[in-house]
């Protein structure tokens, strides 16, 4: 035993040695718990399970961690066909004793039959569809379904209730009692049994009471009795030898009552069973239905995730595309490079953009832009200054820009550019670029010479 | 005498297989000894 303040294992002293605090009061707790669990037990051993399962609530109320009591529960619930109050049971002795728990074993039962439990769980949906046509007064489909759950779940006390409910409500009192017995079987103390049958006992005691009095009053009619010594004389009254008479009437009497009986018998039990037949058809179409309707959703529920799944491989497909032109271009500037082609190659790198590449990709698109980058500023230098002595401005100027865009502290490139747009008679970007030499390179010869090719401008 | 629709009011909906858990978060489990340690607390709080 542990001690419920501090969680120490209990001597024999009634204070925890740990914590100090009286445990005297609680050790005889656990003592009434238990001893209602052994009363649990003792009921549950002669199939008292309503008082079984009065005993060890009281139990566990007492002692919520006396597993016996709690496992014993989910036992008695799981016989009474309460499975999913019996597996709580036995989910929550788990939780509170994980190793070394009869639970193991009980949970391990029910979910190695995973078939049997989806069994007993449709069982359930049938029981509980019978209580809403109960509710809508279809008592007739209310039987027969659950005449299908009890075939299946022969335990389910509630059921068997229900449907003798429904027979008393019905007038078969016979299998009413024939359900309520059943009930019986499993628990022999079911209060709500026992007043069923009392009710039942009651109400036919009635009905055949109706009967006695009727067939005395009868007998009073057709006879007389009197008593001569130690017996009883009943002796008719008016009864004459008209023996071919009587016959000739026997005779039409009987025709009557086999047409009497045609008509009130044997036509509405044949009507009876076609109704039967009828609600029988009803219900297993709503069965049908049912079933086809939850594996249209299923499918519906399928199709949605498929297509899902093929939005994203088409997504993944169209990255992969982009990613593997990407790598192509990539590829392209390297072959440009290594054939010497500094600017093509320059060219193709700034098609690229770096941010979606692998990044193995940006590790070469970084190498091969710091080795292409300082070439091609020179090349592209070089070319724009040639056109520019030969008085192509044009050319220049595209070089220059270009040169100049790549590495602007290129200022020679920056000069040079402002000149051919000067040649062109371009006048309002030599104009800028002059400018920009004259703030960027002041106190050079570039600024000076720049400074006086401005004032030559013609004013705007 | 019985009374059916009286009778019929007290069958429940009994819970299905995949509403256990919600059965065992809403199981009471409160017992003596929690009284108890209540009543400690409250004790030692009030010292």
């Amino acid at each position: 035993m542990k001690c419920f303040n501090c969680g120490a294992e209990l001597g024999r002293s009634d204070c925890c040695e740990q914590c100090g605090v009286d445990v005297s009061r609680y050790r005889r707790l656990i003592q009434i718990s238990n001893a209602y669990y052994n009363e649990g037990l003792d009921k549950a051993k002669v199939r008292d399970l309503s008082g079984a399962i009065v005993s060890l609530r009281q139990s566990l109320k007492i002692n919520k961690k006396n597993m016996d009591a709690r496992n014993l529960l989910g036992l008695v619930q799981f016989e009474m066909g309460d499975v999913v109050e019996a597996l709580s049971q036995w989910i929550l002795s788990k939780n509170f004793q994980k190793e070394d728990n009869l639970a193991d074993y009980y949970i391990e039962s029910v979910q190695k039959n995973p078939a049997k439990l989806q069994a007993i769980n449709t069982t359930v949906k049938k029981y509980n569809q019978s209580l809403l046509y109960c509710e809508q007064g279809s008592y007739d489909l209310a039987i027969i379904q659950l005449k299908k759950v009890l075939s299946t779940n022969t335990n389910l006390l509630k059921g068997h209730q229900l449907l003798a409910l429904l027979y008393m409500k019905t007038d078969s009192y016979p299998r009413a009692r024939t359900e309520l017995r059943k009930v019986l079987d499993i628990d022999r103390t079911n209060t709500t049994a026992l007043r069923y049958i009392k009710e039942l006992d009651e109400a036919e005691g009635k009905q055949s009471h109706r009967q006695v009095h009727k067939e005395e009053k009868q007998d009073n009619k057709d006879a007389i009795a009197y008593v001569s010594g130690n017996e009883t004389i009943i002796q008719p009254i008016g009864v004459k030898d008209n023996t071919g008479l009587h016959s000739v009437i026997n005779v039409a009497i009987g025709i009557a009552i086999g047409a009497a009986a045609m008509w009130f018998l044997i036509l509405p039990a044949q009507q009876q069973m076609k109704s039967s037949e009828l609600n029988d058809a009803v219900a297993e179409y709503s069965d049908q239905l049912e079933s086809k309707t939850a594996a249209l959703s299923s499918l519906e529920a399928e199709m949605e995730t498929l297509r899902g799944e093929s939005e994203a491989a088409v997504q993944a497909a169209g990255e992969a595309s982009e990613r593997l032109e990407l790598h192509e271009e990539l590829l392209k500037a390297y072959r440009y490079f290594t054939e010497e082609d500094m600017a093509g190659s320059l060219e193709q790198l700034e098609q690229i953009d770096k941010e979606t590449l692998t990044e193995d990709g940006k590790v070469l698109y970084d190498s091969l832009f710091s080795q292409v980058g300082t070439e091609a500023v020179a090349d592209l230098y070089k070319t724009g200054y040639d056109a520019y002595q030969a008085r192509d401005y044009a050319a220049a100027v595209e070089a220059l820009e270009k040169c100049y865009n790549l590495d602007n502290t290129q200022g020679d490139a920056l000069y040079f550019l402002a000149r051919s747009y000067h040649g062109l008679g371009d006048t309002a970007n030599a104009r800028t670029y002059y400018q920009k030499v004259i703030e960027e390179y002041p106190n050079t010869r570039k600024s000076a010479d720049s400074t006086r090719f401005l004032a030559g401008l013609p004013a705007e | 005498m019985l009374d059916f629709e009286e009778e019929l009011k007290k069958f429940r909906p009994s819970p299905e297989i995949d509403q256990v858990e919600d059965t065992v978060y809403h199981n009471n489990l409160s017992d003596v000894s929690d009284l108890m340690d209540e009543m400690l607390k409250g004790m030692k709080e009030h010292q």
